[in-house]
């Protein structure tokens, strides 16, 4: 019997786009294939998964790359026709940023869905053109800092302000780990890891040691955002967005970032608290990363951040789980696409295929990404209820 | 591999300071400020009415690394090295290496900016303890 009530609803339903696939290429070496190789192995798997033509994809949106044409290669190479088609380029919020505009796309009418994907070889970067290009090429460059340099600027000042140490820090790799010894997609599956381990291992840029630093590998990742009515829909509750500096030498806080900006938006536009999140995934590319954004994300109080790693919070078993597929230091960092391994991770808990690393009840999940030097923040919130 | 800083007349001022070891700041006459790295604009107003002014040289160390490993390779043979940002008594901030004993480095740390000759140039470095 139709109703008016209900008529209603199933046309909101009907054009509220929602993400139905997610999957990630296991982090490796991949030596043997180019990134175009890689963009063919992510879509030859979303196809055969879900029966969905390249023909009838209307959005294609694609990480860019350092010297360009990344759309046109995977125009190229997968001979697409899309509506719309381009490469952003927001460093490691760039998964999230491609999410909102081909929502918002969507949302709109214009297009049905999108197809958004990103691969990278962070193994194998050119280091010159890395530094020229993470740091201003006249005034920063000279002074020969590195990535994780750039991120240690940030641990020291936040170790020396709240007395944090280097074995507390430490706890933060170690809980990465746990997770990563649940998930044989992860680069350490195999190898346990110790706080003893992490301040034994040799410095790369002080505060900061080997296990400190996530591990630089090639990887990508795909996601299908639909109007149309699917199984296991994901629906994007929240989107917050901030930026503040561009080069690191204009900062001038390294204790805090804009997350704390896109944070509050994206709860805002979600209309929920922070009682009601079951599952966190924060980009992790330096131990001290989650530490600081768990503070401004307004999980604690600015810190204290350290007493949700004291009290194994986000661990297997804890009550916050947190990168619950090893994190990028412990499953593997590819660069620019980085995001899409923290954001996959988000929408396969809230799709309940996880496996052995599975939170249970996972209704609701925070995803946050940075590009930049910790410069550009984006939030979302993910959830499998409408 | 050495890379040739590459100046124009907005950045020129402060490379020439450098040569004859003045440190040279834009100023925005409009702001009354200083403002860094220089550009064809005032940041704060993105008008114009920009000069350079010869500044003090001290400041204090606000964080820095000593790395282990370098960004490149021309880099590699001055490892360890310690680099970090250091806020001005003019008020800016600068990304300097650090010269001295590596582990006496700590936030807070004051000192001066110098200048050496560096991959074939005349650059800025700052060193604890020394006063302007």
């Amino acid at each position: 019997m139709p109703d008016e009530n209900h008529v209603g609803k199933e046309e909101v339903s009907f054009m509220k786009p929602s993400i139905v696939y997610a999957a990630v290429l296991p982090p490796k070496r991949y030596k043997e294939y180019s990134r175009m190789d890689m963009y063919g192995m992510l879509f030859q798997q979303f196809a055969r998964e879900t029966g969905v033509s390249k023909n009838d994809i209307e959005a294609a949106f694609v990480t860019a790359h350092s010297f360009g044409m990344a759309e046109e290669q995977i125009i190229d190479y997968l001979k697409l026709s899309p509506k719309r088609c381009a490469a952003f380029d927001v460093g490691g919020a760039t998964t999230l940023f491609m999410l909102k505009q081909a929502m918002t796309l969507i949302e709109s009418g214009e297009i049905k869905n999108a197809v958004i994907l990103g691969a990278g070889k962070f193994d194998d970067v050119d280091r010159e053109m890395a530094l020229l290009s993470t740091s201003h090429p006249d005034f920063e460059a000279f002074a020969g800092p590195s990535m994780p340099g750039y991120y240690a600027l940030f641990a020291q000042r936040y170790m020396h302000d709240f007395a944090l140490t280097e074995e507390e820090l430490a706890l933060v790799s170690v809980a990465q780990r746990k997770w990563a010894n649940l998930n044989e997609d992860a680069f350490m599956y195999e190898k346990p890891l110790s706080v003893q381990d992490v301040v034994s291992s040799p410095y790369i840029a002080t505060p900061f040691r080997l296990f400190d630093c996530s591990i630089p590998l090639s990887g990508g990742g795909l996601v299908f955002i639909t109007a149309e009515k699917t199984k296991n829909p994901v629906y994007l509750k929240g989107y917050g967005e901030a930026h503040r500096y561009g080069f690191i030498t204009t900062n001038e806080d390294f204790t805090s970032t804009s997350a704390v900006k896109s944070g509050a938006r994206a709860f805002d536009s979600a209309e929920i608290s922070h009682d009601d999140i079951d599952v966190l995934e924060i980009y992790d590319a330096f131990s001290i990363c989650p530490v600081i954004l768990l503070e401004d994300l307004g999980f604690y109080e600015k810190g204290k951040g350290i007493e949700f790693y004291k009290k194994g919070r986000g661990e297997p078993g804890g009550d916050l789980p947190l990168n619950t597929y090893g994190g990028l230091l412990s499953f593997g960092h590819p660069g620019m696409p980085a995001g899409f391994h923290v954001f996959v991770e988000g929408v396969r808990q809230l799709q309940g295929s996880c496996g052995k690393r599975q939170v249970k009840n996972a209704k609701t999940a925070l995803v946050h990404c940075y590009g930049g030097m910790f410069a550009n923040h984006i939030t979302t919130i993910l959830t499998n209820e409408q | 591999m050495s890379k040739k800083t590459e100046t124009n007349p907005y950045t020129e001022p402060f490379f020439e300071g450098a040569k004859n070891g003045k440190l040279m700041m834009p100023y925005c006459r409009d702001c009354e400020k200083f403002f860094y790295h220089p550009r064809v604009l005032c940041p704060q107003c993105t008008k114009s009415d920009v000069e350079y002014r010869e500044v003090e040289k001290s400041g204090s160390i606000v964080t820095f690394s000593v790395l282990y490993r370098a960004p490149t390779e021309r880099f590699e043979k001055e490892l360890p090295y310690a680099f970090g940002v250091i806020k001005l008594n003019c008020g800016v901030q600068m990304l300097l290496r650090i010269e001295g004993d590596l582990p006496s480095i700590a936030v807070g740390n004051s000192g001066s900016v110098d200048f050496r000759e560096q991959h074939g140039k005349v650059l800025p470095v700052f060193v604890p303890g020394q006063a302007s």
